[in-house]
């Protein structure tokens, strides 16, 4: 043994370039899968933190009647799933905390709801009408010659509009309402009637306005208590927690930034977290010069809310900010915009500085309002308000799209719109209505006897005033809305209904948030995340129980209940890794067997010489595989080295996410791969193997070499 | 042929060998008989393409004979397993090469040791002390740690000499050892070969140099692939070759 390995180095030695560049590769392919095995496995600690601590809890519990998969982090999918619905959340709550295992059941419901974004005009009127319901009458003056100053652009965009028209029928009644509001009479009137000009201007000229787009809000209907309780990576960011036992809305921060916020502000942002995040320039980067272009194009977004007073005290702003005598704000605004690398941050500071506070930095804000439009099962359209009550965010994972994905909302609300306490099947649907008498309701009717939390028919007042809204109480359908919105719920009766899923968390897991320590992201533990198998035992105890208890429901592992997308990703993940390992293994695999087997032919003498001595074939195959374990050996053994290194630095300074979907898999800002002995094993076995089985064949060759080779004379 | 078989340490009878050659065959060696006793010094001499090293192949047990037997040391060869003829290598026969066939990545002490790591029934000490006693025997102690491509021809050839006799086979084989040599390192390695000769290992080896035949005891001549003259005693035809070949 002795001498074969000394020939296996000699030769090594000897073949140094050959020897350089497979143990090159071999290094390389070792270090790649002690650092790779170490980054899939934080990858997947991330991914179970991102899934499990956001949204999903350890198990999700569903309907066993549920028609589509739990995909928590479907996102792409425009329709929620049909997942039947849990009729007593609190029967099945009790079931379940007999379980040992379980610690925390939390009620959900998920939906989504598209909401149009309130027109300028909108949004000014609903300050115009918060300031006459406060009384405060010193901001009225600003606040109305705003909105004639809107009304005035919008009836120049009607006229645009009117020549590409077809039905010029419609625009010319909504001109003639235009041109009432924009009358000098209709604003000397106001004061004597506001609320009432207010309901004329809101249901005549808003819908003229032109929308800011719509949104679809996604939400979770749960207990807010309980939620922001269990649901580890959970923080209040701005506002406060809907209070126990009240309605409500709140944001998620990731959803609030990206969708709800100023476009101008969003882009400036975007700017910069690139910039910082990436290192990417304004100079070189397309995509951040298409933010710059957006900017300059849409300054009328800052403009149109703005407020003459507010405008002028801008425009003076921007002059000395950028040493100009331009007397047109969008044009002074557009060379603001027009931001490079060298002013980027200075002009970001003064935008959030001078601008922001005089603008609606987001279109909701906490305080406002929402009228949520949602459809129940059997298709009919229901509307909620909802107040918003306050912005969270996920620890780690404010900026990851998917993490972002869903708002929070008091479970009352969500029953109310989507019909979750109601029937839902056609039978079910028939009986009640054979019971109320109700033989047939006209889809229009249905749309007002449903709207809103009000099953009463609203019935219809006098309006003197604005004879064309006649037929409707609008200040009191106002009202009921506004009494539903702030109804107060206990949380016998929150727990009493239906909801659709129910979040489990299991004890034994410890915390896997990375704690609310001001560094965010320690270094995540391996064992503080629940392994799959001990998962999976305590899954069926759950299934146990409720089958016991004569539930019919599917409990799915956190892994299953979020979606293949995210599944989908940490497979691809892996896949990659492996791939590219298999590529260098497979590169080095030829490398070695090629030039094994040159050598083999080169040594074709050497090798019948020492069998004309009396070698048997063994020997010579085992002469090869010492060569061939060396190598392993050596290169193995560095690159597990540089591995194992490589690892624990990584592991101790992370690795930051830089992209989006990064902090997701993460589970964080950073990455911080773990060195586990295992994967020292794993990554020395594989390159034994490699360098033995690539070794095989120029050995096998070798030994073939018959004696008499020795005796061709070569000299 | 011999007078009584028990000392033969080599024994060939009526050994044919042909080689496929396209659609031909070569008949290399067409019906020889050959009988070496223990402790012979000889030489196989006879024009190129005779059949020297087909005959030494075959006594060498590195090569099977088409017929005849080829008898080694009391075993016929041809009965034997490949790894069995390995091992007769090993345990009986030492070779000379013509183009020495070191190992070019160990020393000179490594190449000699070498064919004694083969071997189990050998240990270190007894490995070491045989080593250096014919590394001494070859004059090559001063040389011990360097490797064959630091070495002149005729110092490679004198380590493969001490690496054939190390293992104390009872046949020495070596096909032209002299060939790649002048004449007077030449003259030096077979005054060696003979030196060890005298301790009773039998030494075969072919040449067609006249100068290398008349250095040997017995001298058999072989001319297209049969044997010409088995060279006992003071041969006249010795002389003959001898003229033939130059
Ligand atoms: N492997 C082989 N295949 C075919 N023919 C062979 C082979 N080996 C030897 N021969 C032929 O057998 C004959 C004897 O060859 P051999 O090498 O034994 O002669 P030799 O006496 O050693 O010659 P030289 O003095 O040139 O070494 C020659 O005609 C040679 O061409
Ligand atoms: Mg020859």
């Amino acid at each position: 043994m002795g001498i074969l390995l000394r020939i296996a180095l000699r030769n090594l030695r000897l073949h140094w370039v050959r020897t350089l560049i497979v143990g090159f590769l071999l290094t390389v392919g070792t270090w790649l899968v002690v650092v790779g095995q170490g980054a899939i496995d934080a990858i997947h600690a991330g991914m179970q933190r991102s899934v499990v601590d956001t949204l999903s809890g350890h198990l999700q519990i569903t309907s066993g009647a549920a028609k589509d998969d739990l995909e928590l982090y479907q996102s792409a999918a425009i329709a929620v799933p049909d997942l039947g619905k849990i009729a007593d959340f609190g029967k099945v709550k009790s079931v379940l905390q007999s379980v040992p295992e379980v610690d925390a059941v939390i009620p959900m419901g998920l939906g989504r709801s598209i909401v149009w974004g309130a027109s300028s005009i909108e949004t000014k009127l609903a300050e115009l009408r918060r300031s006459i319901n406060d009384g405060t009458s010193d901001k009225r003056p600003a606040l109305i010659a705003h909105v004639r100053a809107i009304l005035k652009s919008m009836t120049g965009d009607l006229d645009k509009l009117q020549k590409v028209a077809s039905d010029t029928k419609e625009t010319d009644a909504q001109k003639a309402d235009l041109a009432r509001a924009n009358s000098d009479a209709f604003w000397q009137e106001f004061d004597k009637a506001p609320l009432d000009a207010l309901e004329f201007l809101e249901n005549r000229i808003s819908p003229l306005g032109v929308q800011s787009g719509f949104y679809f809000f996604n939400y979770v209907g749960t207990d807010p208590g309980a939620f922001a309780k269990n649901f580890k990576l959970f923080r209040m960011q701005s506002g406060e927690m809907i209070p126990e036992g009240q309605r409500g809305f709140m944001f998620n921060s990731n959803y609030y930034e990206r969708f709800v916020k100023h476009r101008t502000a969003r882009r400036l942002d975007e700017i910069k977290e690139a910039r910082e995040l990436t290192g990417a320039t304004i100079a070189l980067d397309e995509n951040l010069k298409r933010m710059v272009e957006h900017n300059k194009a849409q300054v009328s977004q800052i403009t149109e809310q703005l407020d003459p007073v507010k405008a002028d005290e801008v425009k003076v702003l921007l002059q000395k900010e950028l040493g100009s005598t331009e007397g047109e704000l969008s044009k002074l605004l557009v060379s603001f915009l027009a931001v490079d690398d060298d002013n980027f941050q200075r002009r970001y500071d003064f935008f959030y500085k001078e601008i922001a506070p005089r603008i609606r930095l987001y279109a909701y804000m906490v305080g406002d309002t929402i009228s949520l439009y949602g459809q129940t099962k059997s298709g009919y359209p229901r509307a909620v308000n909802v107040k918003v009550w306050g912005v969270f965010r996920y620890e780690g994972l404010e900026k990851s799209g998917l993490a972002g994905v869903y708002n929070v909302m008091d479970l009352m609300s969500f029953r109310d719109l989507t019909g979750l306490s109601e029937p839902v099947s056609a039978e079910e649907l028939a009986s009640i209505k054979a019971q109320a008498k109700i033989t047939d309701i006209p889809r229009e009717k249905a749309e007002d006897e449903l709207f809103g939390a009000g099953t009463e028919v609203v019935t219809a007042a006098d309006n003197k005033t604005f004879d064309d809204l006649a037929g409707r109480d609008l200040a009191g359908m106002r009202k009921l809305a506004e009494a539903a919105q702030n109804a107060k719920f206990s949380q016998a009766d929150l727990e009493a209904g239906p909801v659709v899923n129910i979040a489990v968390f299991l004890k034994g897991a410890q915390a896997s948030a990375p704690g609310t320590s001001a560094a965010g992201d320690a270094p995540l533990a391996k064992a503080t995340l629940i392994d799959a198998e001990q998962l999976e035992v305590s899954r069926l105890k759950v299934v146990d129980a409720l089958k016991k208890a004569g539930f019919d429901m599917k409990v799915l592992p956190w892994s299953s209940a979020q979606g293949p997308l995210v599944g989908g990703l940490a497979a691809g993940i892996s896949i990659f890794f492996y791939v590219i390992v298999g590529l260098i293994f497979f590169v080095a695999f030829i490398v070695i067997l090629n030039s094994l087997l040159m050598a083999t032919m080169e040594r074709t003498q050497e090798i019948g010489t020492i069998r004309a001595m009396g070698a048997q074939r063994g020997y010579v195959i085992r002469m090869f595989a010492i060569e061939g374990a060396a190598m392993a050996v050596i290169f193995g053994g560095l690159g597990l080295g540089l591995g194992a290194l490589t690892v624990i630095g990584l592991g101790a300074s992370g690795v930051p996410a830089t992209s989006e979907i990064l902090f997701f898999i993460f589970g964080g800002r950073e990455l911080h791969p773990l060195l586990d002995v295992g994967h020292l094993a794993v990554a020395f076995s594989v390159i034994v193997v490699v360098t033995l089985v690539s070794t095989l064949i120029p050995a096998i060759a070798a030994a073939r070499i018959p004696p008499i080779a020795a005796m061709n004379a070569k000299e | 042929m011999g007078n009584g078989a028990g000392d033969a340490v080599v024994v060939l009878e009526a050994v044919t060998k042909d080689y496929p050659l396209g659609k031909t065959t070569v008949h290399a060696v067409r019906g020889v008989d050959i009988r070496l006793e223990r402790g012979e010094f000889a030489v196989l001499a006879g024009p190129s393409g005779s059949g020297k090293t087909t005959v030494l192949n075959l006594i060498g047990c590195v090569d099977v004979a088409t017929s005849g037997k080829v008898i080694i040391a009391g075993r016929d060869t041809k009965l034997l397993k490949e790894s069995e003829r390995t091992r007769l290598r090993l345990e009986t026969l030492g070779f000379i090469f013509q183009s020495f066939n070191l190992i070019p990545v160990l020393d000179l002490y490594q190449n000699v040791e070498f064919p004694l790591l083969l071997r189990k029934d050998i240990d270190k000490a007894e490995r070491k002390r045989r080593v250096l006693e014919l590394v001494e025997r070859v004059g090559l102690t001063g040389q011990m740690k360097q490797r064959p491509g630091e070495l002149s021809g005729g110092q490679r050839q004198r380590v493969a000499i001490a690496r054939a006799l190390v293992t104390r086979p009872a046949i020495v084989l070596a096909d032209e050892p002299t060939a790649n040599l002048d004449s007077a390192t030449g003259q030096s390695i077979l005054e060696l070969m003979r030196q060890m000769n005298r301790d009773g290992t039998t030494f075969l080896f072919s040449t067609h140099d006249p100068v290398v035949m008349a250095a040997a005891r017995r001298v058999i001549r072989i001319a297209d692939g049969k044997i010409a003259d088995q060279g006992f005693g003071a041969n006249p035809s010795a002389g003959a070759a001898a003229a033939h070949a130059h």
